[in-house]
């Protein structure tokens, strides 16, 4: 059974296209990843699966509910945290999750223990009960998230969720929802811009781009998208015809970086025979130090695939450094 | 694995101005308000205000001799009535149709009669608006021989000294002259309402309870959250 | 009604709804003691004292009715508190009716606070019955009436500079009419017309003749109430009608 199955998905602004014909199907107990631009519509995406925004045309079925007809069912399996969070400032977190509690129709003790269980788990059990105005940037969005979970969802929404937390933070959110994963097996839908995370965290990646979905699997599915995206990197040791005798190699080769005592290249082939690569060093002579294969991280499948000019037939540019993920392609408007 | 859609191609469709197209709500709205206030005080301002009573003519004096024998006059017991301000008095009138020889056609009369009261320290006529809810009394009709008591409720609105006479405009002919009754006195003596003893535990009390509740509520609350140690 | 009780104890530990009683306290006070003391003000009849106080609980009865009505709405729309809301499993019109009454518990502790000063200024007459039943009844009617079209506005306009704002025009297109036109003005058929439709100044009028005329019956009155009536059911099928569905919207 599919968690969530987004069915023709549209969201018209005017005559703009804010999401387009999006199709997609996340199995119960994935940890999926939506990535993709600003203005991709991944906010878009989410608000329409949650019940907040009605899409202009097609359906949406969450945890086997059609949200058209059962969105008060849907409300309480699911939670989201949306992209920015308000909150009543004269509250203290405690009375904040309580309130919430409360709206979910969650009976009194049973509520205060979820929520000294969630304070914990989201490190806000010392703040508990100070006024939300003096919370800092991560606190809000540690309390966000424990809002999120007042109702022991199965299928969770998270808009980025990690935004603005400090790194130990972003790891114990992680963990956190890992063990939310492993052990309940909740459904977890999440935006982010933190690649390296998404890739080691979500066994589903989805990749949007003007409101399209133009990738949707695994990170291995996603390379295979993507020319080039297996590389080798070779060092030798730097001798005088090292560098010219690079030159005529019959690899698609790139010299990456030159030091006194050594030679680092790059073969990016699809389908390099390894033997082949071994027999031509020895052939060369070259005094190998390191050999060791290169796999392409999120960033550079991201930048890749959004990439407006990017053909995915062309010979692959090598990145030599990888960019913060953040400058990924605007669309126009 | 899917690929769901792979072709990135700038669609220039998605390039429209979309802000432009969108109808702002906010603005009509505001707008259109903004009109309706302009073009209702425009109107009132426009239409024509009456001049009431500033014209309110004083009777001929002798009016009251009318060709139709007809006569009006006030009939309270005194000339002069002394009241409070605040308080109600009754203005008591009679309109006769005198049956004498020399009328000709004895057909009835209607007419309209109407009470005018004047301050004399301040030498105009009163605002009758406040003063009595029944302004004029419509006779439909009177015939000869007949007499008919009237009555005005006047509320004492201001104090100072006034007179009062009440006046008949009969019907039959627009040019005649209004037949009035002679008119009586009306002294109103100002009422001091003066109540500091009464409304000063109140105008005081009422906000510093308030404030006094508000504040505790808030300290406690303080105290919970840890913002007041 | 978990999101009224949470409005409530809002008002009171954000000062929200606590700063509009004691405002309103204060301007009772000022008017009562001037009403009382000042020696031109206090030849006017005792009716006339009542109804000039009546008035003034009811116009700001409907200011505060405007305007932290529509603001209760468009500030968590835009604080982005509205959205959570939104997600939890209690429908739309639910969350609207709660903050109504929100706003109409606010109306009704200040019209509580009224009542002293009301027997105050009544005092030795009998027209203190009269005056806090008549004002209770119109300030709540008209209350209704104006947080129930003020919510439904900051439902559609979303931001609330614009809601506050239109919400404020309304409660002045009402009572500007009565409080600021001379007589002569009014009874000028437009003018007359305008009287005839307008709630407040059928509330004006009425308690003009409750507490000036002294027609406290409220067979008298019935001409007065049903118009302001049938303005509170108008303005409660807009409120329902409008508040079935919210859509979250970036500005
Ligand atoms: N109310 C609206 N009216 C017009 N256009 C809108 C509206 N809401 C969103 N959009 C447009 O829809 C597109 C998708 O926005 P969305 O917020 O989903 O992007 P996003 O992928 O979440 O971006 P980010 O990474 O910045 O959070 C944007 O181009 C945005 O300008
Ligand atoms: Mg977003």
């Amino acid at each position: 059974m599919y968690g969530i199955s987004a069915i023709a998905l549209e969201k018209t602004y005017g005559s703009f296209r804010a999401v387009d014909s999006l199709t997609f199907n996340v199995k119960s107990g994935d940890i999926f990843g939506l990535i993709g631009p600003n203005g991709a519509g991944k906010t878009t995406t989410m608000r329409m699966l949650c019940g907040t925004l009605s899409p202009t045309a097609g359906k949406t079925i969450v945890g086997g509910f059609d949200i058209a007809k059962e969105s008060i069912k849907i409300k309480t399996i699911i939670g989201f945290l949306p992209e920015s969070t308000g909150f009543y400032n004269w509250m203290n977190g405690e009375e904040y999750l309580y309130y919430f509690a409360r709206l979910y129709n969650i009976k009194e003790p049973i509520a205060r223990k979820n929520i000294r269980d969630l304070l914990d788990r989201v490190g806000l059990a010392a703040k508990a009960f100070a006024p939300i105005a003096y919370y800092s940037r991560g606190m809000k969005q540690r309390l966000a998230l424990a809002r999120a979970m007042i109702n022991d969802p199965k299928i969770l929404f998270l808009d980025e969720p990690t935004l603005g937390m400090d790194p130990r933070g972003q790891q114990e959110i992680q963990k956190m929802l890992l063990d939310l994963n492993h052990e309940k097996g909740v459904t977890i839908f999440l935006s982010s811009h933190a690649l390296t995370d998404v890739s080691t965290f979500c066994n589903q990646i989805g990749i949007l781009n003007r409101g399209r979905l133009i990738a949707h699997g695994s990170l291995n599915d996603l390379r295979k998208l993507v020319n080039g995206s297996t590389r080798i990197l070779v060092r030798i040791l730097n001798t005088q015809e090292a560098i010219s005798k690079l030159s005529r190699s019959p690899f698609n080769n790139t010299i990456d970086k030159v030091t006194e005592e050594s030679v680092d290249f790059i073969i990016s082939d699809d389908n390099i025979e390894f033997n082949q690569l071994v027999d031509w060093i020895r052939k060369e002579n070259f005094k190998l130090t390191e050999l060791r294969q290169i796999k392409m991280n999120l960033d550079e499948i991201f930048l890749r695939l959004t990439n407006p000019t990017y053909d995915k037939h062309s010979t692959p540019v090598t990145i030599k450094k990888s960019p913060s993920p953040q400058v990924g392609q605007t669309p126009s408007k | 694995m899917k690929i769901i859609s792979n072709k990135i191609t700038l669609s220039e469709k998605s390039k429209g101005n979309t802000i432009g197209k969108r109808i702002n709500w906010s603005f009509i709205c505001v707008y259109l308000l903004i009109l309706a206030i302009g073009l209702s005080i425009l109107l009132f301002c426009w239409s024509p205000i009456p001049i009431a009573f500033s014209q309110l003519s004083s009777p001929g004096l002798n009016s009251s001799f009318s060709e139709n024998a007809l006569r009006i006059n006030i009939s309270n017991p005194s000339q002069i009535i002394h009241e409070l301000v605040g308080k109600y008095i009754i203005v008591y009138a009679n309109l006769n149709y005198l049956k004498t020889d020399k009328t000709s056609d004895n057909s009835s009369i209607g007419g309209i009669a109407y009470i005018s009261i004047v301050d004399i320290k301040d030498r105009v006529p009163v605002d009758l608006e406040d003063w009595s809810v029944e302004k004029g009394l419509y006779i439909p009709s009177i015939s000869p021989g007949q007499s008919l008591p009237l009555e005005w409720n006047v509320r004492l609105v201001k104090a100072g000294s006034y007179t009062i006479s009440v006046l008949f405009n009969e019907n039959r002919n627009p040019f005649s002259s209004p037949i009035v009754s002679s008119r009586i006195n009306l002294e109103v003596a100002p009422k001091l309402n003066l109540n500091p003893g009464n409304v000063l535990p109140v105008a005081f009390g009422v906000p510093a309870v308030l404030i006094g509740i508000f504040g505790t509520l808030n300290y406690l609350r303080g105290r919970k959250t840890g913002v007041y140690k | 009604m978990i999101i009224y009780r949470l409005e409530i104890s809002g008002s009171i530990y954000s000062w929200r709804g606590a700063a509009w009683i004691i405002t309103a306290a204060s301007i009772f006070s000022l008017v009562a003691y001037l009403l009382l003391t000042d020696k031109e003000l206090s030849l006017l009849d005792q009716g006339e004292m009542l109804f000039t106080f009546s008035e003034v609980i009811i116009v700001l009865g409907l200011v505060m009715s405007g305007i932290n009505s529509s603001s209760s709405i468009s500030t968590e729309i835009e604080a982005g508190t509205f959205e959570c809301l939104l997600l939890t499993p209690i429908k739309h019109v639910q969350i609207a009716i709660q903050k109504m009454l929100s706003t109409v518990t606010i109306w009704i502790v200040l019209y509580l606070i009224s009542i002293p000063y009301l027997i105050v200024l009544a005092n030795g007459t009998n027209l203190a019955i009269s005056a806090i039943l008549y004002v209770g009844l119109y300030g709540t009617l008209l209350s209704i009436a104006i947080s129930t079209i003020s919510i439904a506005l900051s439902w559609m306009l979303k931001t609330s500079k614009n809601s506050i704002m239109v919400a404020l025009m309304i409660v002045l297109l009402l009572s500007a009419p009565s409080l600021f036109f001379a007589t002569s003005l009014r009874k000028t058929d437009f003018g007359i017309m305008l009287e005839n439709i307008n709630p407040f100044s059928h509330t004006i009028n009425s308690l003009d003749s409750v507490l000036v005329d002294n027609q406290q019956a409220v067979y008298e009155q019935f001409t007065h109430i049903w118009p302001v009536l049938v303005f509170t059911i108008i303005c409660s099928i807009i409120f329902l009608t409008f508040t079935r569905k919210f859509e979250v919207k970036m500005l």
